[in-house]
């Protein structure tokens, strides 16, 4: 008898050893935790902390993947440019950008930048980072946008037999010039060097040029690098719950004021509560807004301030041009959504409407096209009309995520039923909606779109394009996106892609329904820092809190 | 004793492969894939396809099969489709928190099972009976997410006395009271379900422990009651409940889902949930085979601690 108990208690005892044993190994590194503290003196705490809805992949810097990642990663490693808030280029590891030609663009990096190992940032590094993003055995999201480059081929990969990209000629350490095939738009080649368009970041090619590139991706220095440009550096990543970030004192733009950042991994519902909590002291709004049914709480908290968000991204919807093969069947959809409603009721009012690619506030939107109004009547027409079979069944995918695109999909999906359609609603997790997506396996289909400084749509709209969900060919929309592509002039752009969102607006092979603000909010304790969707991070090194 | 362990464990590695075959079978079924998920609107399909035929995607089935086979008995499990780092540095930093979490809630569990089971039992048809079985009814049948939900309106957003989230106060990790604060909610959800089940078990196996005969002779003797139940009964009426405790563990490890995804605790649930939407294989192989490794593992367990519990029972 006696024996059992002890070997029970033997059992019992190892159990809890065990358990002591995996407290032990969750404890993560918080080394400056005495000092930093003190490092601001008095009245400002170390630590600000940014909650985020998304878990973050990857911070490779040129293979981020997701916003949150590509957001952080551009924190860690400086882009050449920043959109800010107006969507105007904010100059970051470039200090300079000039042209005279369209053709050949001469770039300073910042004379003061440096990698967190004391090493000056030099053209070498520049070289290296387009050469390794040509190169292509190595897992990069690449330079297909930027085939235009003198010496890539069409998918922005380097050509046979050659080992660097021809058209980056170094002048010294800190200048160097990007030569193009044929003039471009100084404000495309902008955009694809910033940070939320394209995955070019610098890398230090003193570190990192002697490894495979084909395991380049799988290589500690990429996954946790020791050696980067940015205000701050990675202490930890764990991308389901929390990033850790540590000021880099040596930074060129200035020592960040704040010693440690945290972005926190939080379901969208608990940032309001969090926030109240302070638990969070701002959230990202790009990957984390305020829900649009907290607005009111946010609104009455004391300790926090709210801040708008702006029209950048887009809801839309895709038709299929095969199976609603009919211009005005299109149209009838377009007339048939009660789209203020989904506004007023739905939104708060945070959002607008827009028909095309392009929301109010982009540079190349079309403001003579005026947008499809809600009128049931002239939509019941308009299917009479087209002699449209009411039988036959229109099937709507809706990916699950995002809340208000399922109720929108829903109160849509009433509306065209109220016009005579005969629809169904089949949500899908994310993957399989892509995947039916590719296939063309849906008559309508819900999608998000993200803001592009660019006004080039060719992906979305060319015959056969990644994007062109709608399986839409027009061969007069072809020729107008290739020439829109290739026109060096603003002013010449500008009218075609006028003309692009005339002829889209009629052939309607997608119709936006709305672009939603992005609320952000911020601890009242917070003196510098805002959150936006984008340039939200410009001036990190800034950032300070109260205590 | 020896010889039959050794033997349980050479039957466990057929069953373990039939396993990853299904398990392999059935992910890559599942529509869409990795590649096709993150692209953005600038790849082009011959992009796309490089990227596959980089990750192996382009292969046969079988073929990355026996691929990710081969790896497996070099001790690699491959590397995240999508953080990239190595899937057994992932599921390491994951495996702590999660058995943290649902051992503490299984140990509390069974603290508040046991004793309720046994006044239960014993008053068998009293008031205390039909509260406590009516107790544990609400504990099993209340969602973990609305219970969780819940809590951390309360304590955490009312009260305040307790996080609402996370495993540890940034900055404060190695705080072993703040540790204990952030376990009690997410402890306390767990430990409900648990304790509300297990106050079943005990009371049906100890009514019918109760009831035998040599507890009769033990009253006849003049034994105490207090003994009776405690000594003689309940070492008889823990044998059922041994059994399914061991084979509670292995989906106490993938279980916690819901409550991990409610507290942001950083688990094998919400990576296991996570690497679903990714569709990242090589991690969703790995959670797999470790599940399946710990049935048979606790399964083999359950049968070696029988012959601790009731000496009658002899392997050979």
């Amino acid at each position: 008898m006696k024996n059992v108990k002890i070997k029970f208690l033997t059992i019992f005892s190892l159990v809890l050893l065990f358990l002591s044993a995996c407290s032990g190994a969750d404890e993560t590194s918080t080394a400056s935790k005495e000092k930093g503290k003190e490092s601001n003196g008095a009245g400002f705490r170390d630590t600000i902390v940014v909650g985020i809805s998304n878990a973050v992949g990857a911070l490779n810097p040129i293979n981020a993947k997701d916003v949150g990642a590509m957001n952080i990663a551009s924190i860690l490693f400086d882009p050449f440019f920043e959109v800010d808030e107006n969507t105007e280029f904010q100059f970051k590891l470039a200090e300079s950008f000039e042209t005279t030609d369209n053709q050949a663009f001469t770039m300073k990096i910042n004379s003061k930048a440096n990698w967190t190992d004391g090493k000056p940032i030099t053209t070498e590094d520049v070289k290296f980072t387009f050469d390794t993003l040509a190169n292509p055995a190595v897992q990069s999201t690449g330079l297909q946008t930027l085939n235009v480059i003198e010496g890539l081929d069409d998918k922005g990969h380097l050509a046979k037999g050659e080992k660097s990209v021809k058209g980056i000629e170094i002048v010294d350490d800190k200048t160097f010039i990007i030569h193009t095939k044929q003039p471009v738009d100084p404000n495309f080649l902008k955009a694809n060097l910033s940070n939320s368009v394209s995955n070019i970041r610098t890398l230090p090619s003193h570190i990192l040029k002697d490894k495979d590139p084909a395991t380049l991706h799988q290589d500690p220095a990429m996954l946790k690098p020791t050696v980067s440009s940015g205000a701050y550096t990675l202490v930890d990543l764990k991308g389901e719950t929390q990033v850790e970030l540590k000021a880099n004192p040596g930074y060129y733009r200035g020592a960040p004021k704040t010693e440690k950042l945290f972005f926190k991994v939080i379901p969208q519902a608990n940032i309001t509560a969090q926030l109240q909590t302070g638990e969070i002291d701002m959230n990202d709004p790009s990957i984390g807004a305020i829900a649009i049914q907290d607005i009111e709480k946010v609104k009455n908290m004391a300790n926090v301030d709210i801040v708008d968000g702006k029209g950048y991204d887009y809801q839309e919807i895709y038709l299929n041009i095969k199976t609603l093969n009919d211009p005005k069947v299109r149209q009838a959809i377009a007339y048939a959504i009660n789209r203020p409603q989904i506004v007023e009721k739905l939104l708060k009012g945070k959002a607008e409407i827009i028909d095309g690619p392009y929301t109010k506030l982009h540079p190349y939107f079309n403001k003579d096209i005026k947008n499809y109004d809600y009128d049931p009547k002239k939509a019941k027409k308009l299917i009479e009309e087209s002699g449209w079979d009411k039988s036959k069944p229109i099937r709507i995918n809706v990916p699950i995520g995002n809340q208000v695109r399922e109720q929108a999909s829903v109160i849509i999906a009433e509306n065209l039923k109220a016009v005579g359609f005969n629809v169904q609603i089949q949500k899908f997790d994310f993957p399989t909606h892509m995947q039916k997506a590719g296939k063309h396996d849906f008559d309508i289909m819900f999608l998000g779109i993200p803001y592009q400084v660019d006004p080039d749509v060719s992906s979305y709209y060319s015959t056969n394009a990644v994007f062109n969900f709608s399986d839409y060919s027009n061969p007069e929309i072809d020729k107008l996106l290739s020439q829109g592509q290739l026109e060096p002039s603003p002013e010449k752009r500008k009218e075609i892609y006028n003309k692009v969102q005339e002829i889209l607006h009629e052939d309607l092979p997608t119709l936006s329904l709305y672009s939603d603000y992005k609320l952000g909010a911020v601890s009242k304790k917070v003196k510098v820092g805002t959150p936006k969707q984008f340039g939200m991070f410009y001036n990190v090194q800034d950032w300070v809190i109260e205590k | 004793m020896v010889p039959y362990i050794i033997r349980r464990l050479f039957i466990a590695i057929p069953v373990l492969l039939g396993v990853t075959v299904v398990n392999f079978i059935i992910i890559n079924m599942a529509p869409g894939n990795p590649v096709e998920m993150f692209v953005d609107p600038n790849t082009s399909q011959e992009l796309i396809n490089l990227r596959k035929e980089q990750l192996g995607l382009n292969d046969p089935l079988w073929v990355q099969f026996f691929h990710w086979l081969g790896n497996l008995f070099q001790g690699n499990l491959g590397y995240s489709f999508s953080t990239y780092e190595p899937v057994t540095k992932i599921i390491l930093e994951r495996v702590g928190p999660t058995f943290q979490l649902t051992i503490l809630a299984l140990i509390v569990g069974l603290l508040i099972a046991v004793p309720i089971g046994i006044i239960s039992a014993v008053k068998q048809y009293s008031k205390l009976d039909y509260f406590a079985t009516g107790t544990s009814f609400l504990g099993i049948s209340i969602p973990h997410f609305f219970m969780g939900l819940g809590l951390i309106y309360i304590f955490a957003v009312q009260l305040q006395w307790l996080p609402a989230g996370g495993i540890a106060t940034l900055g404060r990790e190695d705080d072993f009271f703040d540790k204990v604060r952030h376990l009690i909610l997410p402890v306390l959800v767990l430990a409900t379900g648990i304790a509300g089940q297990y106050v079943r078990y005990v009371r049906a196996s100890l009514l019918e422990v109760l009831g035998q005969d040599y507890l009769r002779t033990a009253r006849a003797k003049g034994l105490k009651e207090i003994v009776i139940t405690n000594k003689h009964a309940l070492k008889n009426a823990l044998i059922p409940i041994i059994t399914i405790i061991g084979l509670e563990i292995p989906f106490l490890l993938g279980g916690a889902v819901i409550t991990e995804q409610v507290f942001q605790w950083p688990g094998m649930g919400q990576l296991t949930i996570q690497s679903i939407m990714s569709r990242d294989y090589p991690t969703l192989m790995a959670l797999n085979l470790l599940t399946a490794f710990m049935v048979l593992f606790a399964n083999l367990f359950t049968d070696i601690l029988y012959s601790f519990v009731d000496p009658r029972i002899k392997y050979k």
